[in-house]
């Protein structure tokens, strides 16, 4: 039925009175859009709100909408925008900065140093899982959201630089920071599953 | 090409953000590069150790207010011209958006604020009915406290004590309260043509709604002692729920030191207020009880019509620490047809797909009565 169907598509049945259209599009969005907002927000109970919010301002925007934004952009955009904003609100109510709570991570040394791993059981490991969110929680927030929003959410630069308010060659810029920020994390860590120091690799 | 140049070409290599040309050419100066080989490396390890990152699936929860919500927009949608929303179901869903969790059969408390930030009091405790609240405990006879008492002195120009006076022209600055909307959409239609999950958007009347929200709001933002008193009992989150709770906290206040007759002085400490006298025919008529002792349900009001038939039920009290109120509405075969919880500045609104079970626990300890039957025989919830 509507799985073929585009998200375009989908909202355009829902601006025609098509309930199940939106119902169809939140299904489809909602878990990336909450495993954004879970590792942007550092906050599982925050991250829920916001992607409650999230869809009452889809409910609320849909009349509005035209074809040529896309509605992925646009669901992430929203997301985006909202935790930005209450997170900023935050800092300035609880005087304490976003990242606060995030860098808080597991001691070091219970790892050695070389131990790398491959790199599909890097993730699935137990241990490695809550590190590689720790690295990523320790990025600044304007890193983290590029990041996020080009590896996990699969937008592309100009949809992120709409997104997040910055030109194009400032998201790229953050991207190459957020990358080399959590290869040297993960690195320190021994968590750097394809990581050869550099010393060791002189032919 | 420079170091700095070509660093930035490795990482956007690992990055996949290069054309197929750039890419080759870059790949083409690593190839013979051992330190490019081991950066590039590392970094494609980094960046898969992240994408093996699971998915965070979303929680199921507040799926229904969502739902809720667009039936709302389609059904608009279908009878306006494209482009054009109401602007009281926008108040609608910003209101909705404060419902973090809509859990259909327990309610998760463990977010809740703490219990101390709420008076936990009776100004808040018919909720939506801030006239009542304003002119029972005033009026010298028992009575007036009713929801419909406002309806009444309407009616009956001549019954209006001054009290009651002074509400009503404290109500005609901001004609249409979030308070009132219940008493009136109750007067123009039966309670089950409301019946709906989206109780709080689905009121017949969507004018009065946004204004009543905008009223709401700026009695959040003025906090003026009528209208902060009204903005105690109409719990439906405001936009940005801060001005809200500030308006509450304003409350808390003015209850604990410029109230200054809470309770008429005829009025039992633990009886019924019935407000039979000077209705109309036909209109609801309500009967307050309040429960002195018992946090848990510390008053309840029971609407009904004028054959005696139990509309509506509205407790409120504090449980785990939480003050709620509850309402639920009784359709005309005596069954349960929506319910609104509305506890820790959340909102939860049931509609007949939720209330289909056999037993629902709006809060720990808060069960609704499936029937007007047992909601009219049910003891208080007094807690734990």
């Amino acid at each position: 039925m509507a799985l073929d169907e585009t998200d375009e598509q989908l909202m355009r049945r829902f601006q025609r009175g098509d309930a199940r259209a939106f119902e169809t599009l939140m299904r489809r969005h909602r878990t990336p859009i909450h495993a954004f907002l879970c590792r942007f927000t550092g906050d599982r109970s925050r991250a829920e709100d916001l992607l409650q919010e999230t869809f009452l301002r889809v409910v609320k925007g849909a009349a509005g909408w035209e074809p040529r934004a896309g509605v992925r952009t646009w669901l992430f955009t929203i997301a985006r925008n909202l935790a930005a904003d209450e997170g900023r609100r935050r800092v300035f109510r609880d005087d304490a900065p976003l990242d606060a709570a995030r860098d808080g991570e597991a001691p070091l040394g219970d790892r050695v140093a070389d131990g790398g791993r491959a790199p599909d059981d890097a993730a699935g490991d137990a241990l490695a899982r809550p590190r590689l969110e720790a690295a990523l929680a320790a990025l600044p927030a304007e890193q983290r959201e590029v990041f996020l929003l080009r590896e996990h959410a699969g937008l592309s630069f100009p949809e992120i630089a709409e997104a997040t308010g910055a030109n194009e060659n400032t998201v790229k810029s953050r991207l190459r920071y957020a990358l080399v920020a959590l290869r040297d994390r993960l690195a320190a860590q021994g968590l750097a599953p394809d990581a050869v120091p550099a010393g060791r690799v002189a032919p | 090409m420079n170091h700095q140049a070509l660093a930035e070409k490795v990482v956007d290599l690992a990055l996949g953000a290069l054309s197929p040309r750039e890419a080759r050419e870059v790949e083409a100066h690593v190839a013979g590069c051992a330190r490019c080989a081991a950066e590039l490396a590392s970094l494609r390890g980094a960046r898969q150790a992240m994408a093996a990152l699971p998915p965070l699936p979303a929680p199921e929860r507040g799926e229904a207010v969502l739902m809720a919500a667009a039936r709302q927009a389609a059904e608009q949608a279908t009878r306006r011209p494209p482009g054009v929303l109401p602007r009281w179901l926008w108040g609608a869903a910003f209101g909705a958006a404060s419902v973090a969790a809509a859990v259909l059969v327990t309610l998760q408390l463990s977010g809740a604020p703490p219990p101390s930030r709420f008076e936990e009091g009776r100004e808040a405790l018919l909720g939506r009915e801030p006239a009542t609240v304003a002119a029972a405990p005033e009026r010298p006879e028992p009575q007036a406290a009713a929801p419909t008492s406002a309806r009444a002195g309407a009616a009956e120009p001549s019954r209006v004590g001054p009290a009651e006076a002074a509400a009503r022209g404290a109500r005609a600055e901001v004609p249409r309260r979030e308070g009132e909307r219940f008493a009136k959409t109750e007067a123009a239609s039966p309670p089950p043509a409301r019946a709906g999950a989206a109780a709080a958007m689905k009121a017949p009347a969507p004018p009065p709604m946004s204004a009543a929200l905008e009223a709401r709001r700026d009695h959040a933002r003025a906090a003026a002692p009528e209208e902060a008193r009204a903005e105690a009992a109409a719990d439906l989150a405001a936009p940005d729920p801060a001005p809200a709770r500030r308006a509450r906290e304003a409350v808390a206040g003015l209850a604990d030191s410029k109230a200054p007759a809470p309770r008429p002085a005829s009025a039992p400490a633990s009886g019924s207020l019935s407000a039979r006298a000077g209705q109309p025919p036909g209109a609801p008529r309500a009967e307050l009880r309040t429960f002195p002792g018992c946090p848990g349900e510390r008053s309840r009001a029971l609407t009904r019509d004028a054959a005696g038939r139990l509309l509506r039920r509205d407790r409120a009290g504090v449980l785990a620490g939480v003050p709620y109120q509850a309402e639920e509405r009784y359709g005309e075969d005596g069954r349960l047809a929506g319910a609104v919880v509305r506890f820790g500045g959340r909102e939860v609104s049931l509609g007949p797909a939720e209330l289909a079970g056999d037993r629902l626990e709006a809060l720990p300890g808060l069960d609704l009565a499936l029937t007007a039957e047992a909601a009219e025989a049910a003891p208080p919830a007094c807690g734990p």
